[in-house]
């Protein structure tokens, strides 16, 4: 009987480390986060307002385009102290340099995202070209740091993003196929993200 | 229920405590195993964490889970860092399937000890 209630105790004990498991799966919301932020820019700039509600969402939530810094530093730290290698954790922890190294062209380039974002959905620009552009860049931007989460994908988010930098001066047509290509790199880049986490 | 019906539910709770894994009776090796049945490859700090195992600990169940052949261990280097990730063989799922539908078993037939009285109460 004892040793039933030691198998019970242990069954708790193993649906105790699925459950964390479970848990660490969730840090991938912000990738979709910044997924959907990134497409919706997109989608706005090639002309297609396909929802309101999130455009207006993210235009009264400033504050929100801003945290999504933190919350990228927040899954950088999940990770390392995860994939830290065999040894323990403390073996491997980095200096206040390679903090640094690694947090500052994020940081700049995410508070970019976040600036970008807001400028482009907030102040209207009277010249349409430079809205467009404008836009443009924060949704790029947003692609970007969504992307380089997944970071097989990294490498076709920048040809992406350059092709369509590339092609900013072109067509509404031009533009539709692209944004679908970036879409299309968006939701694999997310899918992709969600799978590598689902083995965390 | 009369006597032979209790006999031979006994025989059956018998032969099911039986047709339960030695190795993986052990909650770490079960819970690794259930972890990598479910989440695919996993890094050695991954399961360190996940299981809240001391290093010596977790190694020595994972080489015993690794020389039955129910687990199987990839080194590499990651920025120069030793990095095992180990993966459920066909085997550890096949045992890691049976040990668990005999312990769902074992455990259905035997009811679960009431809880106390207080506790029932708050």
């Amino acid at each position: 009987m004892e040793s039933l209630s030691q198998m019970r105790d242990d069954l708790a004990f193993v649906r105790r480390a699925v459950e964390r498991q479970q848990r660490l799966r969730r840090v991938v919301l912000p990738w979709w986060f910044a997924a959907l932020i990134g497409v919706s820019v997109l989608l706005r700039c090639i002309g297609i307002d396909h929802s309101p509600a999130l455009h207006r969402f993210v235009r009264e939530n400033p504050p929100l385009v801003f945290l999504a810094p933190l919350w990228f530093l927040h899954i950088w730290r999940q990770r390392r102290k995860l994939g830290a290698g065999d040894a323990p954790a403390d073996a491997y922890a980095p200096t206040k340099s390679d903090v640094w190294a690694f947090v500052s062209p994020w940081m700049v380039l995410l508070l970019g995202f976040g600036l970008l974002a807001i400028i482009g959905l907030r102040i209207e620009i009277p010249d349409p070209l430079q809205t467009r552009f404008v836009v443009l860049l924060a949704g790029l931007t947003a692609m970007h740091v969504g992307l380089s989460g997944a970071t097989g994908l990294l490498y076709i988010g920048v040809a992406l993003e350059l092709g369509l930098l590339a092609l900013v001066f072109l067509g509404q047509n031009t533009w539709t196929v692209f944004g679908s290509l970036l879409l299309a790199g968006l939701v694999l880049g997310a899918l992709h993200e969600e799978r590598a986490s689902e083995r965390v | 229920m009369n006597e032979s019906d209790g006999n031979e539910a006994l025989v059956r709770l018998g032969d099911r405590a039986q047709s339960l894994d030695r190795l993986l009776e052990h909650r770490t090796r079960l819970g690794a195993c259930v972890l990598l049945a479910q989440g695919g490859p996993l890094a050695f700090a991954q399961l360190r964490s996940l299981l809240d195992e001391t290093d010596g600990n977790l190694g020595a169940h994972m080489r015993k889970l690794e020389d039955a052949g129910y687990v199987e261990a990839d080194k590499q280097f990651l920025d120069r860092k030793p990095v095992t990730r180990y993966t459920l063989t066909r085997d550890g799922q096949t045992a890691l399937e049976r040990h668990l539908a005999g312990l769902q078993e074992l455990l259905g037939v035997v009811p679960a000890p009431a809880a106390p009285r207080s506790a029932q109460e708050k």
